[in-house]
């Protein structure tokens, strides 16, 4: 782990060699100046040992954009039957006109599942049958009522944009196992983009290295894989050698500019990707039964299963975090038309998801990976617009599935209406610190150094985040 | 909206008879029957619960009688001074979003309350129930928490911190970092951070907090509805507390960049005949000091692409390369500076590095959906303004102060006409426009965003004007950095009078024009009387159209089955939110039978009527041509006087401390000096002059940072890394500077010949420290300088640079002979590709696909994707520098990318064409390295390219190219990895 100072950590965040030589010259001014002690930063994307031995390796999140009601889907509320129709004794925070302040019951029915007796709702047929895998927490509470807020809070720990996301900072510590392939790869909808797009998976303050890379669900998986058009065979060879040539000479009489050697190896990896990404999208191996596990051949389930499907295999390729969405425009938005609407989503979403985690635990890849199904808040008890529900960040649900998180765990507690977690409440920081224990990390010694500050994925400081040992199955190994 | 009447009259007033909810009682109205029903039903979303919005409280007399955090909003007797009223009158309240609006009759309820005295059933004293209940559970079930664990310390007498936890009052005062109990918000509560994250109580003095007791304390502050009762005094109205405002001291006030430049002689040294400039001077002797010395100088070859990239972000031509090689006059190379900067191209290159200092977009709000732009109208003629500006060598003090007041240099409001002097200051106050403001949504117009705005603005004020990092203090006085907590809020407050927090303007409501008052309400005039002219004509044609619209229907009805005609014209005739499910159906399955389009009816128009309604439309073009167009800008201008501003604790609007006044930043002022700022007297027109104060401030020739900053940031762009390496942060977290006097000596001579940046330029570019080599050299030193000095901080050889995006795109269109040099004007746009990729819209030239990258839609968060990869940055606040990565993803891009591919091919044809046709190896490997790299190639570049050109031809030839063709394809395969190499992406 070299150790820098920041003058070089400046000069230092291009892909490749870190220079682990302190300038000796300017050393002393340096130290009198500086107040903070150095820390390691990383510049590539080789693996790196977290600061204990991790129960994870990957980490695969399903962003359930638009704020999924708890209250019909993982949260049911008998209370809510029993008041219908009356106004919230203490009255609600609100968020957008339409709001009648009257208490609406599920129009879902609601059944308890496996060892656990987990209360899932008829929307999630699928991830009902898997409930004693997933561990639950129904105590989350967030900060923002707006989605894009919410959406950065969630990946970022704060409402802002500007900060780097979860995966960004866990490509940043852990680096990835396979070197052809990016350590981060995003997994979007072809229609369009989750708002917030590319905030979803920015590196913020870090190098850009770290930031997301988008896959393409059909042609080319990454920008520009392939040229426009089809070179007869050894051109592309024969171009990479001589450039390689080129640029070797070109170095050579400029010893010391470690950002040049980089770009040479790049132009390798660049062609090894061409190669390896393209066998990762290639599903034609795959047998009958998996494509029908995930749906991929229906037209409601297929696309959302597809990218679940593809967020397996490239887990199983060594990829470090895979993010995948919904599809774009808030779908779990249900402002009006809740039954109707919220089944639509939940019908797209359920089967890929509970495939996604059979999946990996036939393979054997669950222990050592992370699933994690989650919105940016919940949903209010009270109506809008006659048969929606208007946001809520005081309560919301979310789980998680492998990686050491308890199987079957139901953490947490709504109050008697479902408006706010009132047991065991779990903030986003805390919900963060928890994945990156998972992974072998302590979020409050992940640092990296920014304006003048060193920056933690979970803003420690400020936000007094802990890891929650109940959610896990074994003892902690940092708070 | 359908709100059910009886939730309306919830909370509070559960005691009072339903029936008064709706009453007005005739006479004087009192505020629990005739007040409380209107606000309980119109306000209390937002005012009527613990923590309510800023502060606002309206669920008692006498809480509405303290007024909100900026002061009271009530005058008895006087409806018209009262804030709420006039908020409530005018229709601001309840914000226009929520679309609910206060009849008439109740506003006037609310006027004759105020005329009348502002009579309350209740004397003030009263703690409703509730209240009482959240007291009495403090002393029962928190109280005696505290008791058991934390007032060892928290004690009455020597409280630690600061902080009493010994009673309820004592409790909510806080310690010295400001209160710890956040009414209503438990997760905000620095005291639950504390004991929930395990630092308090600390380790031995007792055991930690159980998480049932947490939970308690969480409930009971979640509850709130204790803080009114409890704190006898406006908690605000105190003064600031240590923390807050803790003492600069003179200690601090000696820190390097917080003194003023201090002039040191020019140092002697012993290499004199390498000293061109005093820059040398200062370089040499550090070096000198560790026996090293200046590299060899540069070829001419090397030194012309670097002016030129320098200058200009483009390679220089052949022709222009040829030229200068063969000008062996004495003075060549000055000449060759000089004429770089007298040309647009230097603006545009300049002017995109202030531009990322700006954070300059041309979008407004978040802009965070691809496929929507929200343009901020006239943005652009800001971005033209800064590239004419340095063009032009407008002077740095000017430029600053145009760019922060320039509104108050002029007298643009009783201006009859704008001169081109008032549209540029005001123009130039786009500076202050490109910060995310995200109030332009109603939903989002909040005290909240308001202020999240005004922090972008400090940000990038501070970190490009100032070159320091003021954000820690927006929570709490700088850790590392003598900024006072208050002096963020002073300094935040200098900008209020324009962006007002309490009167806050949304983005799309603040529209200023490039002509005055006078002269827009004429041209309005004009265009009204243009409008009702056609609107006169639209009826003609109307009546003309109408008859044959109903044959041309009546004759699609008879398409469709009898029994559906009726039903289906009612259903297409309903508008397609209110159609039912019938309705719908009907829509979809005849919409288009019966659907007339425009053409068609006018088709169906026939002899007499057609001509006339021929001769209408003719004149409808007519007039339609008289119009007067508007032009928008983005300017920043004063209202009228100044509000309340409060520093915020923890940076939370849900949190205001004490008032503060604008101001300076305490350590850049002298001990002895006030460091308050007042409105400047220079100020034209009725504006209140705090801007202006600031500029002044910031331009005094004695202001230790602003030069060093701006000499700094332009050092940073002629050699990759600026003597201070931090360039938005020179604070202590910052880099120290490596040439501490070359920075000070730089600042004096930059202040005294005027804040000229040209001259600076030339001084940097004729010292032998910017013309020495970049390559390894036969230097004696060279191998130990390397070794000792390999971050080559002491520039002992010119550092290699890789362009930056837009240089690189720009170079890339150059050398294919496609850049189109059009100057200034609306930005060139983009369009989102299904793929993912923003590429530039229209392929053809004519729509300006082929300007200069500096010319395209700068949007937050969707910049062309080509840019983005090469780091291009996306706009949060601002840019102080591009960090260049080198990634996989820019490997692909030059490799495969249509743009470069394309580019190459036509840069091929190019060197085929200035070759002289006909394919002569020889020929075209010397053309190509004289296009690409303004040299000729040594013999074993040469051999390669010709070896790699034979490869490459024969595969195509086996592939069944034609000779002709595997030919031109592998000159393009060699053009394209030229352009793809190191020597293309850097410059020496």
């Amino acid at each position: 782990m070299p150790v820098l100072s920041r003058r070089s950590i400046l000069e230092l965040t291009s892909l490749g060699f870190g220079r682990v030589v302190l300038s000796r010259l300017l050393a002393d001014s340096r130290a009198a100046a500086s107040s903070n002690a150095p820390v390691p930063v990383y510049n590539n994307l080789r693996t790196r040992e977290g600061h204990f031995p991790g129960r994870a390796k990957a980490v695969i999140q399903l962003i359930q954009n638009g704020g999924p009601s708890q209250m019909d889907l993982f949260d049911p509320k008998p209370m809510l039957a029993k008041m219908a129709g009356k106004p919230h004794p203490d009255g609600v925070e609100i968020h957008q006109p339409g709001n009648e302040n009257t208490l609406m019951p599920t129009p879902f029915e609601f059944r308890k599942y496996g060892q656990c007796g987990m209360d899932i709702s008829e929307a999630l047929p699928h991830q009902a049958e898997i409930a004693d895998k997933l561990c639950f927490i129904r105590s989350m509470h967030t900060e923002h009522n707006n989605h894009l807020e919410g959406l950065n809070m969630l990946l970022t720990c704060k409402i802002f944009p500007g900060r780097p996301v979860m995966g960004a900072w866990i490509s940043y510590a852990l680096g990835t196992e396979n070197q052809n392939l990016p350590a981060y790869v995003v997994l979007r909808d072809p229609k369009g983009y989750t708002i917030g797009a590319k905030q979803l998976w920015a590196n913020g303050y870090l190098p850009a290295l770290y930031q997301g890379v988008e896959f393409n669900m059909s042609g080319t998986p990454v920008h520009h894989l392939e040229p426009p058009e089809p070179l007869p065979p050894g051109v592309q060879r024969g171009n990479l050698d001589y450039l390689a040539r080129l640029n070797r000479m070109h170095s050579d009489s400029r010893p010391g500019e470690t950002e040049l050697e980089s770009r040479i190896e790049n132009f390798e990896l660049a062609a090894r990707m061409q190669v390896e990404a393209m066998d990762v999208l290639d599903i034609s191996n795959e047998p009958a039964s998996v494509r029908k596990l995930y749906a991929v051949d229906d037209p409601v389930r297929g696309a959302y299963g597809m990218r679940c499907l593809m967020a397996r295999r490239l887990v199983e390729a060594g990829v470090r975090f895979v993010q995948v969405t919904t599809r774009p425009g808030q779908p779990w938005d249900q402002h009006n038309n809740l039954k109707k609407s919220l089944t639509r989503i939940a019908t797209e979403t359920d089967q890929g998801t509970a495939a996604l985690v059979r999946d990996l635990e036939e393979r054997g890849l669950l222990d050592s990976t992370i699933v994690m199904w989650a919105g940016e808040f919940g949903r209010l008890p009270t109506t809008q617009n006659a048969d929606g529900r208007d946001h809520n960040r005081n309560a919301f649900t979310l789980w998680f599935a492998g990686g050491g998180f308890k199987e079957g765990l139901i953490y947490g507690e709504t109050d008697d209406l479902g408006y706010k977690s009132v047991v065991d409440r779990v903030s986003v920081p805390d919900m963060i610190a928890t994945v990156l224990h998972q992974l072998g990390l302590d979020h409050r010694k992940t640092l990296y150094p920014h304006g003048g500050r060193m920056e933690t994925p979970s803003d420690v400081t400020v936000t007094g985040a802990r890891v929650i040992g109940d959610l896990v199955s074994h003892d902690l190994q940092a708070a | 909206m359908k709100i059910n009447k009886l939730a309306r009259c919830k909370a509070l007033i559960v005691l009072l008879p339903v029936s008064l909810c709706a009453q007005i009682t005739a006479g004087t109205p009192v505020f629990e029957q005739d007040v409380l029903p209107i606000f309980s039903t119109y306000c209390f979303t937002c005012h009527g619960k613990s923590s309510p919005e800023l502060g606002m409280d309206l669920r008692t007399a006498s809480s509405v009688l303290r007024g909100s955090h900026n002061g009271p909003v009530i005058e008895k007797g006087s409806p018209d001074s009262s804030r709420l009223f006039q908020l409530v009158s005018k229709r601001l309240m309840p914000p226009p979003a929520f679309k609910s609006m206060v009849p008439e009759r109740e506003v006037e309820t609310i006027r004759r309350w105020i005329e009348t005295g502002a009579n309350s059933s209740q004397t003030g004293d009263e703690i409703p129930e509730v209240a009482r209940r959240q007291i009495s559970r403090f002393e029962k079930e928190i109280q005696p928490i505290f008791n058991a664990r934390c007032t060892g310390c928290h004690s009455s007498e020597a409280p630690q911190s600061g902080l009493d936890l010994t009673s309820l009052a004592a409790a909510l005062k806080g310690g010295n970092h400001g209160p710890v109990i956040t009414e209503g918000f438990s997760d905000k509560s620095i005291l639950i951070r504390q004991l929930q994250s395990g630092v308090m109580p600390p380790a031995g003095a007792g055991d930690p907090i159980r998480e049932t007791e947490l939970e308690l304390i969480r409930e009971w502050i979640d509850a709130g509805n204790f803080a009114d009762y409890i704190a006898v005094k406006n908690p605000l109205d105190r003064g600031f507390t240590e923390a807050e405002a803790p003492e600069v001291t003179a200690e601090d006030r000696r820190y390097w960049a917080f003194r003023k430049p201090v002039a040191a002689p020019e140092p002697s040294v012993k290499n004199k005949d390498r000293v061109q400039t005093p820059i040398d001077s200062f370089i040499l002797s550090a070096l000198e000091a560790r026996g090293l010395e200046l590299s060899p100088p540069a070829s001419r070859q090397a030194l012309l692409r670097r002016a030129y990239f320098d200058l200009w972000g483009l390679p220089p031509t052949p022709e222009d390369a040829q030229a200068f090689i063969e000008d062996t006059w004495p003075g060549a190379y000055e000449r060759l500076i000089d004429r770089l900067m007298d040309s647009p191209k230097y603006g545009e290159r300049w002017g995109r590095h202030w531009l990322d200092a700006v954070g300059y977009v041309d979008t407004t709000g978040k802009d965070f959906a691809v496929n929507v732009v929200q343009l901020a109208e006239g943005m652009w003629r800001y971005r033209d303004y800064v590239i004419r500006s340095f063009e032009n060598d407008k002077p740095w003090d000017r430029f600053l102060t145009e760019q922060f007041a320039g509104d108050e240099l002029v007298d643009w409001r009783n201006g009859e006409t704008y001169t081109p002097e008032i549209v540029e200051s005001l123009v130039a106050t786009g500076y202050l426009r490109t910060i995310l403001d995200v109030t332009n949504e109603d939903i989002s117009d909040r005290p909240l965003d308001r202020y999240d705005a005004l922090f972008g603005l400090l940000d990038k004020v501070s970190s490009s004007a100032l070159g320091m990092t003021l954000t820690c203090a927006r929570c709490h006085s700088h850790k590392f950095d003598p900024i006072p907590q208050r002096d963020y809020y002073r300094f935040l407050a200098l900008f209020t009078a324009a962006y007002n927090p309490s009167a806050w303007i949304q983005p799309k409501k603040r529209l200023h024009y490039t002509v005055s008052k006078s002269e827009r309400e004429e041209i309005e005039a004009h265009n009204k009387e243009i409008d009702t002219a056609v609107d006169k004509l639209a009826d003609d044609i109307e009546q003309i159209r109408e008859p044959y619209r109903e044959r041309l229907l009546a004759e699609k009805l008879e398409q469709l089955p009898e029994v559906v005609r009726a039903d289906t014209m009612l259903a297409v005739e309903t508008e397609a939110e209110e159609r039912d499910d019938i309705q719908k159906y009907l829509v979809e399955k005849f919409g288009a039978l019966v659907e007339i389009s425009e053409e068609e009816l006018d088709e169906s128009i026939i002899g007499e009527d057609r001509e006339a309604l021929l001769l209408l439309e003719k004149k409808v073009a007519t007039w339609n041509s008289y119009r007067r167009d508007l032009h928008q800008i983005q300017a920043l201008w004063d209202g009228d006087g100044l509000p309340t501003i409060r520093l915020l604790q923890r940076g939370s609007v849900e949190s205001p401390g004490p008032k503060v006044t604008p101001g300076f930043l305490t350590v850049l002022c002298d001990a002895d000096q006030d460091c308050s700022a007042k409105s400047s007297p220079n100020r034209v027109g009725a504006t209140q002059g705090y801007r202006l104060a600031l500029a002044e401030w910031l331009t005094d020739p004695n202001h230790p940072l602003t030069a060093r900053v701006i000499v700094n940031r332009i050092w940073q762009h002629h050699f990759g890394t600026g003597i201070v390496a931090t360039p938005g942060n020179f604070g202590s977290t910052g880099s120290p500077p490596s040439h501490p006097e070359l920075l000070d000596w730089l600042a004096i001579d930059f202040v005294n010949n005027g804040w000229k940046t040209k001259r600076l330029h030339k001084m940097i570019m004729l010292s032998a420290v910017y013309q020495q080599s970049s390559r390894r050299s036969r230097n004696p030193s060279y191998e130990r300088a390397a070794a000792e000095d390999p971050d080559n901080l002491l520039l002992w050889r010119m550092p290699i640079r890789r362009l930056e995006a837009e240089a690189l795109r720009d170079s890339i269109l150059a050398v294919a002979g496609r850049l189109d040099d059009t100057v200034g004007g609306p930005a060139v746009g983009l369009t989102p590709r299904p793929d993912g990729l923003q590429v530039v819209s229209g392929a053809e030239a004519a729509n300006g696909s082929e300007r200069r990258s500096v010319y395209l839609l700068a949007r937050r968060t969707w910049p062309l994707t080509f840019l983005t990869n090469f780091d291009f940055p996306i706009i949060d606040t601002a840019c102080t520098r591009r960090v260049p990565s080198a990634t996989p993803l820019q490997s692909l891009t030059v490799m495969n990318s249509e743009f470069v591919t394309g580019n190459a091919r036509e840069a091929a044809r190019r060197v085929a064409a200035l070759a002289g046709g006909g394919f002569d190896p020889h020929g075209l490997v010397n053309t190509t390295y004289g296009l690409l790299f303004s040299r000729k190639p040594s013999p074993q570049e040469s051999e390669i390219a010709l070896e790699h050109l034979e490869t490459q031809r024969q595969l195509y030839a086996k592939a069944n190219a034609t000779p002709e063709e595997a030919s031109e394809k592998s000159l393009e395969n060699l053009v394209h990895m030229l352009i793809s190499s190191n020597e293309f992406l850097y410059v020496d």
